[in-house]
């Protein structure tokens, strides 16, 4: 039997560019699985804990309360496990605004509202370019949408520690 | 006859079916020239040292300590190392602003910062410009995520040199 028969087919059961699509359509599936899922995990060199901060700006002193020491947060967007608190601390939200009387920038402090900064606790994978929490990499300036016990929020990472190293 | 009357070539393959057989080798040989192609006579021991500065805007404490002298940089979709941070100044954030007077001065962001980060990586200079690693263009004002295990940033690139030459 020919390699390629009189329609084009490979030993006569497949077509020649319908395998070649199919082939491209695997390989596509990879790039797409390696760019959202592959990264997470390749080169991993160790595993370790680490803390980190994560800011939330602008919230209600409830949303404050809520957040107690122990709580798993997870990223509400992915739904991964990202850590658990260890502590937290708040004070007057603030914002920079403009004083054109006198030309200056002045922080002002905003009634009733609060920024918060969480510190969470997790396993990571360490790699030579990122630290990974629960598939997501972590480092400062990184935008989370994270959920806790009873409230969920927007912010950014601002500190990142390595422990014991 | 080259085409019979169904459309084939040599009466086996359709021209379709060669159309989309030379549009997956185009696509195929796109990704690899846009994810694996260096330039001519790239290979690691033609390399120059390649010096370039890029200026981080209006960020806070935190992110200035999470710029570390000697960190790597990474190329943010692939993890390639892009080089290492050699030195970084830190200035006080500064905008113009119009007085309620109409006057203008510049003026400082309390609590902000202006980070100029150096960075130096194996590269090419070409009539074109540099390309760090052969593959990323290094084009003052252009956009640059800076990307380290403990921070990312957008920032933008001021300055671009050769240190061989």
């Amino acid at each position: 039997m020919a390699l390629i028969d009189g329609k084009g087919r490979l030993f006569g059961k497949i077509n020649i560019v319908d395998l070649l699509i199919l082939l491209l359509i695997i390989s596509i599936a990879g790039g797409v699985y390696l760019i959202f899922f592959g990264r997470s995990d390749k080169q991993v060199v160790e595993t370790s804990k680490v803390v980190y901060d994560f800011e939330i700006t602008n919230v209600n002193k409830d949303f404050v309360d809520a957040i107690t020491p122990g709580d798993p947060i997870r990223d509400s967007t992915r739904g991964n496990e990202l850590g658990t608190v260890v502590s937290k601390t708040s004070r007057n939200a603030t914002m920079l605004n403009e004083d054109l009387i006198n030309g200056r920038y002045v922080i002002a402090d905003v009634p009733n509202a609060y920024d918060v900064v969480i510190t969470i606790e997790a396993k990571a994978n360490i790699t030579p370019a990122n630290i990974i929490v629960g598939g997501a990499e972590v480092k400062v300036g990184k935008k989370f949408f994270i959920k806790g016990k009873g409230y969920a929020n927007q912010g950014f990472v601002t500190k990142m520690t390595l422990v014991g190293q | 006859m080259l085409l019979d009357e169904k459309g084939k070539l040599f009466g086996k393959i359709s021209i379709i079916d060669i159309g989309v057989l030379l549009l997956i080798a185009v696509l195929m040989g796109g990704v690899y020239y846009k994810f694996f192609m260096v330039d001519k006579n790239q290979n690691a021991a033609k390399f120059d040292t390649i010096e370039y500065k890029i200026l981080v805007e209006e960020v806070r404490q935190q992110s200035v300590d999470a710029i570390e002298i000697g960190a790597n940089i990474y190329d943010v979709k692939t993890d390639s190392p892009m080089g290492k941070i050699v030195d970084k100044e830190v200035l006080p954030a500064t905008d113009q602003l119009t007085k309620a007077d109409g006057t203008m001065v510049i003026a400082e962001k309390p609590e902000r910062f202006n980070v100029i980060v150096t960075i130096q990586v194996p590269g090419v200079e070409t009539e074109y410009g540099f390309r760090a690693n052969g593959r990323m263009d290094l084009n003052r004002e252009s956009q640059q995520v800076m990307d380290t295990r403990m921070i990312i940033l957008e920032t933008k690139i001021v300055d671009v040199k050769n240190l061989s030459k």
